[in-house]
């Protein structure tokens, strides 16, 4: 199941990178969730961060070496017990296209598809929350169709609006306030998705469930 | 043999605030000694109160704190002690012009060391 | 109280950075330069991590509503109180209505583009998730999660027990220790990820030709401009973490360093990874200036760190020793 060793690489000397091996997948998600709640209890790290099939370790300093955490990540991680998440199913009405979605066009010319046919490949899928990141709230989500699928842009957008819907590549998501972004938005929807005050800000969680439904595309 | 040296010896004690030195050597004994004449303003020295490097103006700065002829009040500012990342202020205890620095920007000084020398200001000296 | 009279400030309140929340999507954020901030904040008998006021827009105007004793670290920024020059790095004491102005940063024996003003008991905004700094991203922390505004007034917090000593300073970690590579401002670097996957050449450019910091940098991250970088074969990545100092190269190019306030996650390829100890540096290299990149590694890294923690640990020490000689005397 996990023979492959996953790649380790630095981020500097505050942080490790882990990728897990092969293609993305919610089974070696759950793995990177597990190893992310073991490795948080290990006391060089300050923080265990999940992203899409990999995870993020920042350090405590100093350390004199990477090569102890290095080690114990490598042996871990065929070793842990995948961990299920069932969480909660939340649904957003999205605005397809329009001055909401400004890269409409740039997916469709990328994927040889129409308009219909691309709102209908994102809205189809529940979306599992792999992870969170990107800005305050904002959910990874896996499970898009590979088929409107498209690389992000050449150089990013400066400030893109909170409820943008967007794709980069292999991924969806929804950006959860204003900001830079280099993916391709094709609609937009509103909600609240990040409330500092609250001891848990996040509206959602990894394992949690993302379904589009179509409100309404502009052409 | 202090008499080999007695004409730069002078010169050095001419900038100084010493009035008597006595150099004694197998040969004999040298006296030097300068007069403060009554008509000349009164100097004063501005002194190191600590072991440390003395600077001329703040690291970051190309202008020196004081210039010679300036006027400087007392409690002013004259320059800076620095020990290790540390810099304290060196003070002027009185009134004064500014005749120069004794020792150059960036020189170590001991304790007590005169950095500065303050003639005092001709309406002062009237008054 | 201090009270904002700058129209265009661009400032906002930071401290060391918000640790711990990078789960919920929350960058570290906190002063481009630490080492100014933590400086300035030991001067003044703070703790290390108490927030301040960091300013990269000037000229930039502050009155004093109270009597308040203050240091300006970062840039030289040629500060005046009520017109009278006030030293940079250097404890100043403010009566109750005086104004403090700073102007454009000087050049000088080093060159800085961001000024901190730290206050004796600290910028007293709440803390938002474990911090002070602002988070301007997701609009909390800081003053109202947002950029200093005319007629703003910032609470400042209690100072230590009075009396406390003014007129001495530190000085600044950027002539104590200078980094330079053939003339232009050095900054470490340790390989990343897909350094490998970029071609010779371009692996070769990235480490020998000079950078520029183009307009288009900000807190966010500073935009270089100089000689393409180009992948051997076209890289698309997952998503995942990122810490300050990513240098990440969209397809484009042209790299991006991602600074304070960075987002927390990432996807473009990265070449390397400005080491911690050298962030400060980068945060004060001004637009329009070059830099140059020069290898590091871990061990490296950890002497640079090891480094700016005993300048702090130097400045902590004396001014205490100084401070105590003074109160007593």
């Amino acid at each position: 199941m996990s023979e492959a060793v996953p790649l380790v690489s630095l981020l500097g000397d505050t942080a490790l990178l882990l990728e897990a091996p092969g293609a993305t997948s919610l089974e070696a998600q759950r793995r990177i969730w597990a190893l992310a709640r073991e490795a948080q209890t290990w006391p060089e790290i300050a923080e265990a961060v999940p992203g899409m099939n990999n995870l993020m370790l920042t350090v405590h300093q100093p350390l004199p070496s990477p090569a102890g955490v290095i080690r114990r990540l490598q042996e871990a991680w065929p070793a842990v017990v995948p961990l299920a998440l069932a969480g909660r199913v939340v649904e957003l009405p999205v605005t397809y296209g329009g001055e909401g979605g400004p890269h409409m066009a740039d997916v469709l010319a990328h994927t040889g598809l129409d308009v219909d046919e691309v709102v209908a490949r994102h809205a189809a899928p529940d979306y599992p929350v792999y992870a969170i990141g990107s800005h305050p709230g904002y959910c990874y989500l896996g499970g898009m169709d590979p088929r409107i699928a498209t690389p992000r842009r050449h150089s990013p957008v400066l400030r893109l609006p909170g409820g943008s819907v967007s794709i980069g590549g292999q991924q969806t998501g929804v950006s959860a306030s204003d900001g830079p972004s280099g993916w391709n938005t094709i609609g937009s929807t509103t909600m609240c998705f990040f409330d500092p005050s609250l001891p848990q800000p996040c509206l959602l969680s990894p394992g949690d469930t993302i379904r589009f439904r179509v409100a309404r595309v502009i052409r | 043999m202090p008499f080999q040296h007695v004409a730069e010896i002078s010169a050095w004690l001419a900038g100084s605030d010493i009035t008597r030195l006595e150099l004694s050597g197998p040969e004999g004994v040298v006296r030097l000694g300068q007069e403060v004449a009554p008509a000349t303003p009164a100097s004063v020295a501005v002194r190191s109160a600590g072991v440390g490097v003395f600077l001329h103006r703040h690291p970051l700065s190309t202008a020196a704190f004081v210039a010679p002829g300036a006027r400087v009040a007392a409690g002013q500012m004259v320059g800076l002690l620095q020990v290790g990342v540390l810099l304290m202020p060196v003070l002027a205890p009185s009134a004064g012009l500014a005749v120069g620095y004794l020792v150059p920007h960036g020189q170590i000084v001991g304790f007590g060391v005169a950095v500065l020398t303050l003639e005092s200001l001709p309406q002062e000296a009237c008054a | 109280m201090i009270e904002i009279l700058s129209q265009t400030a661009l400032a906002t309140v930071q401290d060391l950075g918000r640790v711990g929340a990078l789960g919920f999507g929350v960058g570290t954020s906190g002063a481009m330069d630490n080492l100014a901030l933590a400086a300035g904040n030991l001067l003044l008998g703070n703790a290390e991590g108490d927030a301040g006021v960091e300013v990269q827009v000037f000229p930039f105007d502050v009155r004093f509503q109270a009597a308040c004793t203050f240091a300006v670290t970062g840039a030289d920024c040629g500060a005046t109180l009520d017109g009278v020059p006030v030293l940079p790095w250097w404890v100043c004491a403010a009566r109750a209505g005086q104004v403090l102005q700073l102007r454009p940063p000087r050049v000088a024996a080093w060159r800085g583009s961001r000024a901190y003003l730290c206050l004796a008991g600290g910028v007293d905004v709440p803390v938002a998730l474990g911090s002070r700094s602002t988070q301007l991203r997701g609009a909390f922390g800081g003053h109202a999660g947002r950029a200093l505004r005319q007629g703003d007034v910032l609470p400042v917090g209690a100072a230590g027990a009075a009396p406390r000593a003014v007129g001495f300073g530190v000085q600044p970690a950027g002539l104590v220790e200078p980094l330079l590579q053939d003339g232009l401002p050095a900054i470490r670097v340790m390989p990343a990820a897909e350094h490998d996957c970029y071609t010779p050449d371009s692996r070769a450019a990235f480490w020998q030709q000079p950078w520029k910091i183009t307009p288009q940098s900000d807190r966010y991250g500073f935009r270089l401009a100089g000689p393409s970088l180009t992948p051997t074969v076209p890289l698309e990545l997952r998503s995942h973490g990122i810490v300050p100092g990513v240098i990440q190269v969209p397809h484009g190019g042209q790299p991006i360093v991602q600074m304070r306030d960075a987002q927390p996650t990432g996807g473009y390829p990265k070449i390397g990874t400005v080491i911690d100890a050298d962030l400060w540096r980068l945060g004060q290299a001004p637009i329009g200036s070059q830099i140059r990149f020069v290898a590091c590694d871990w061990a490296g890294a950890q002497q640079a760190s090891a480094w700016n923690r005993r300048y702090l640990d130097d400045i902590r020490r004396l001014t205490a020793l100084y401070r105590g000689l003074r109160d007593r005397g």
